[in-house]
């Protein structure tokens, strides 16, 4: 895919590429404080389906950020043609922007999201790969493993992990709630440490436990799994 | 050795100058990277391998009895992230470990693993985890007896490789504790060994009845001294022997619950280190792949990618795994039935509650058998 959309670049748009790589791919999104908010926090709590209709397609992205790369080029060569002098916009780096738009399928392929949320925990289960999990009282503490680092916080209006590798790549998912419960969305940026390019993928969910369950179950060794009427528990 | 701590080192260096770089990017960065004072300094670790067990024919007498006090996780008590329950997990875990160890060695009396320190036995045996990730294993351990002296402390260093293809069990970590132990108790001679046996036991006592058995043993910061013994036919004795055989049955019926869990734990807590260190190992093996070459791009940056998030995403799910066992390990709020002289006690609660709970009740019972005489 990223090889149809740039084979349409000239072999000097080829060659100029890697020279203007600074920032016009960079940052899709506004920074965000690594401080937790005193806002109450939103509740995910349920099941979520992925709304294929309403997400990002990595593809389509990735298409049309090389043709916004191609129509920068083309500019380019215009200007060189006239003489002119040209205001060049930064299109970054494309052997990143690949790595992080395959990675970006990767990272965000579980269709299915299980969040349970309570006074002391937000648990995002993700079908296919780890739960993402934070701890809503004290500070945004990072949790490091030999393997990465890992921290969320709450910003007020969403809630933010970041997962950082040891190479440098980074994934941040950002979760936002809609107005009337029913939608959740997932924004993925993923970044490389020591460029600028970013990716951001947006995926919506819908609701897809219509009515609660009613009933919490825990895990235990002895007794198997123990449920209990959620009502009981309230009562 | 020195070649691991390297690794290590040059691993966080590369984090470090990943994550400053992201720092020192101009850009409308998509989000606060996580702070730089975040990760651990590299701590001059020398690791140690495990030590031969010295085992012994018989105990040396008389038999020291130990308690082995459930791990200090180095947590916070209402901390409940995913780490924080594993390590409560591996607490009991590891002192049922040393337990074993302590037991194999064939050179001391009972060993028994205790939820709180106390006077019951006449050495008792502090641990506490500072680090544990799978991989490394630093343990703090401080033996002290029931005076309150400190015998020695000794700091436990394990970083777990599989270099022979198949991890150590975990007890012989704690050879080197049973090793120092029997070293420091034959340094005694058979005299100081009864007195100290003697003196734990008046000790204890003195806990029931402070008035009855004070003057008896003196204890200061520089050592202790045992004055005299209270009489072997003094009635009081026999009542206080028999209380402290009612708390050494709570915690055998303790040790018998966490032994029955724990064999069901274990299998899982082993398959999460052995994936931890494997999955460390082969992202180690193939960062220096890639630095051998000199040519980072040979390797695409996809592929750089994918096997650093593939390693972390395998990791996270092992953890995962282990974390929903060990929070069912912490679930388990099993009540404990006991049978006293007269009656059958039930006891529900955390271990901690439970244990206190029992020995309020030993003192009560104890304080109306006096009473009654």
């Amino acid at each position: 895919m990223a090889g149809s959309a740039l084979s349409g670049l000239t072999a000097c748009g080829r060659l100029l590429l890697p020279v203007y790589l600074v920032t016009l791919l960079g940052c899709v999104s506004e920074s965000a404080p690594v401080t937790s908010s005193s806002r109450p926090m939103s509740d995910l709590t349920g099941q979520w389906e992925v709304d294929y209709a309403k997400s990002d397609s990595i593809q389509t992205q990735i298409n049309a950020r090389f043709r916004e790369v191609q129509r920068e080029m083309r500019r380019r060569q215009d200007a060189i043609e006239r003489g002119v002098s040209y205001q060049a916009q930064p299109v970054g780096d494309v052997d990143t922007l690949i790595a992080l738009a395959k990675m970006a399928e990767l990272v965000t392929e579980s269709s299915i999201l299980d969040i349970e949320q309570d006074t002391r925990w937000l648990r995002i289960e993700r079908e296919n790969s780890f739960a993402l999990s934070c701890q809503l009282k004290g500070e945004a503490e990072p949790v490091l493993s030999l393997l990465g680092a890992e921290q969320c916080w709450w910003d007020g209006q969403q809630w933010h992990f970041l997962v950082e590798l040891p190479d440098g790549l980074m994934i941040e998912h950002r979760f936002v709630i809609s107005e009337g419960n029913e939608a959740l969305a997932q924004r993925t940026v993923m970044g490389m440490a020591g460029t600028a390019t970013r990716l951001e993928v947006v995926r919506i969910f819908s609701r897809s436990d219509a009515t609660f369950r009613g009933y919490r179950c825990t895990e235990t060794l002895s007794r198997g799994r123990v449920c209990t009427t959620e009502a009981a528990e309230r009562g | 050795m020195l070649a691991t701590v390297t690794d290590r080192q040059r691993v966080w260096r590369m984090a470090r100058m990943g994550i400053c770089a992201l720092l020192l990017t101009v850009c409308r960065a998509t989000a606060s990277a996580l702070p730089v004072e975040a990760f651990p300094s590299d701590l001059p670790v020398v690791w140690q391998a495990p030590q031969p067990l010295e085992v012994a024919t018989a105990p040396s007498m008389p038999e020291l009895d130990i308690g082995v006090v459930l791990f200090d996780p180095g947590v916070e008590n209402n901390d409940d992230s995913p780490a924080a329950v594993v390590r409560r997990l591996e607490a009991s875990l590891l002192a049922r470990e040393l337990k074993a160890a302590l037991i194999e060695s064939n050179q001391f009396g009972v060993v028994r693993l205790v939820p709180e320190a106390s006077a019951l036995t006449p050495v008792s045996i502090h641990s506490e985890i500072l680090r544990s990730d799978g991989r490394d294993l630093i343990i703090h351990v401080t033996v002290r007896d029931a005076m309150s002296q400190v015998w020695f402390h000794h700091t436990i260093s394990h970083r777990e490789t599989f270099a022979t293809g198949a991890a150590i069990a975990l007890k012989e970590v704690f050879h080197v504790v049973s090793n120092r132990l029997r070293f420091r108790w034959q340094q005694y001679s058979s005299r100081e060994r009864a007195q100290l046996v003697a003196a734990s036991e008046v000790r204890y006592a003195e806990t029931l009845v402070p008035d009855a058995f004070s003057g008896m043993l003196n204890v200061s910061p520089d050592g202790w001294q045992l004055k005299r013994l209270p009489a072997s036919d003094d009635p009081m004795l026999a009542r206080i022997t028999r209380v402290r055989n009612q708390e050494y049955l709570f915690c055998d019926a303790i040790d018998e619950q966490y032994e029955e869990l724990a064999e069901r734990v274990i299998p899982t807590y082993a398959l999460w280190r052995r994936a931890t260190v494997e999955q460390a190992a082969w992202l180690e093996r193939y960062e220096q792949r890639v630095m051998d070459r000199d040519d980072k791009d040979h390797d695409s940056r996809f592929a750089r990618m994918q096997a650093q998030y593939a390693a972390y995403r395998s990791y996270r799910i092992q953890e995962q795994a282990m974390y929903e066992l060990a929070e069912a390990f912490e679930n388990e709020t099993q009540p404990t039935t006991l049978r006293t002289v007269e009656q059958v006690v039930r006891l529900e609660g955390t271990l901690a509650v439970q244990y206190n709970e029992w020995r309020r009740l030993l003192r009560d019972i104890f304080i109306l058998e006096q009473g009654v005489l």
